[in-house]
């Protein structure tokens, strides 16, 4: 037996609380001082042990502790006098809570006589009538595609009113082109030469000064 | 299932009806318990004093979640241990106090200051050797039931066992309370 093999048997003996040592072990501790020297380090730290267990105080709060048990008896007791709310039950509540105060708001503003672009949809909707909720998600609906339509005009008309002065001043190439010369030219299967006028002609000229504005590596590769 | 097991079923069944009788018997029972585990893991009797009704609080709150077929010690001993090292977790953020230590004792020449060596040397220990050492030594569980505590291996268990006997005897060699040979200096 040599120094490890001592070390794990004394391991094992000391997870199952014996100290009887095998013949081996007793042959290596009388050769070996360092092992000697661990086994009678353990007997004395034994004794040690048994004074420190002996040793423990006792608890001095029991009167405290009982009072603090009964205290909190109500939350520990199955039969309670309010059921415990469990989290899902709490987000249902907050849920339910929610759609309650919606339906509300969605009311209040049918009932609101204040002018409104989204509820009250032309002179046929009278200000103090209450619509049912379908009606007013339906006006909700029309009000918001309305809006989309007007910004969508808007949006074009303010296209047509944009100067074009200083880019047919300084870039030539962005020159209003002819029909024709629209057909010779490389883009003459653009989709935007059938949009007409003037919408096909602006894109068309954006093209064509983005087309410019490439570097020449870019537009032709290489080989 | 053992009797020790059924009689615990019992009260803890009692106890989670909230009878005031079954709480007393409760406490009785393992308040001395659990406070020695604190008491050796903590070295400070109004730390173990409170991590003891806490863990005893924690328990029948929790109650629920202890399952009958298993015995219920381990199961206490676990949320005790959890207690000390949260409550050791909150003692290294704070500066240490004067006085929550016993004063340094070179040469001790009686059982009860032998007894307060080797706490100190336990008190050295890192957590989970000494939370170990504790339950072996203090609680008398096995090697199997500390592996279950502390849901480790019994390999790790022993190892760590060993590790902590082996590191108090050097801290008692190095105190002078023992000499080289392994003999204590001054006998119990």
């Amino acid at each position: 037996m040599n120094c490890t093999d001592f070390e794990n048997e004394l391991i094992e003996l000391t997870a199952a609380r014996t100290r009887g040592l095998s013949e081996a072990a007793r042959r290596h501790v009388a050769t070996c001082a360092d092992c000697r020297r661990s086994v009678n380090g353990d007997r004395a730290l034994d004794r040690m042990i048994a004074a420190w267990r002996a040793a423990t105080p006792a608890p001095t709060s029991r009167a405290r502790l009982v009072t603090a048990l009964l205290n909190d008896r109500p939350r520990a007791a199955p039969a309670r006098s309010t059921p415990q709310r469990t989290p899902a039950a709490a987000w249902s509540l907050i849920t339910v809570a929610t759609v309650l105060m919606c339906l509300g708001v969605a009311l209040w503003r049918d009932d609101d006589p204040r002018p409104n672009a989204l509820v009250n949809r032309g002179p046929e909707s009278s200000p103090v009538q209450a619509l049912p909720i379908s009606e007013s998600v339906a006006s909700l609906w029309d009000g918001m595609q309305s809006r989309s339509q007007q910004a969508a005009v808007e949006t074009v008309r303010r296209l047509e009113e944009w100067p074009q002065v200083a880019l047919h001043e300084t870039i030539p190439a962005a020159l209003p082109i002819s029909a024709a010369e629209a057909a010779n030219s490389p883009q003459s299967s653009a989709p935007w030469l059938q949009w007409g006028e003037p919408l096909g002609r602006q894109v068309g000229q954006a093209f064509q000064f983005l087309g410019d504005a490439l570097p020449e590596t870019l537009e032709r590769p290489a080989g | 299932m053992n009797p020790e097991t059924d009689d615990d079923v019992g009260l803890m069944q009692r106890c989670l009806a909230g009878e005031e009788a079954a709480l007393r018997a409760f406490v009785d029972r393992y308040q001395g318990l659990v406070f020695a585990l604190c008491f050796r893991m903590l070295s400070h009797r109004q730390d173990a004093e409170d991590t003891t009704q806490e863990t005893l609080l924690r328990a029948i709150r929790h109650l629920g979640q202890w399952e009958p077929a298993r015995p219920f010690k381990p199961w206490l001993l676990a949320i005790a241990a959890n207690r000390c090292r949260t409550r050791l977790g909150q003692r290294s953020r704070k500066p240490v106090e004067l006085g929550d230590r016993a004063p340094d004792v070179a040469a001790p020449a009686e059982p009860q200051a032998l007894s307060e060596e080797l706490q100190r040397a336990v008190g050295g220990l890192r957590d989970d050797y000494r939370l170990c050492f504790v339950m072996f030594y203090q609680q008398e569980l096995s090697v199997q039931e500390i592996a279950e505590t502390l849901k480790c291996p019994e390999g790790t268990i022993k190892t760590w066992l060993y590790r902590a006997r082996k590191q108090i005897a050097n801290e008692l060699v190095e105190r002078g309370v023992v000499d080289r040979d392994g003999y204590e200096l001054h006998g119990l």
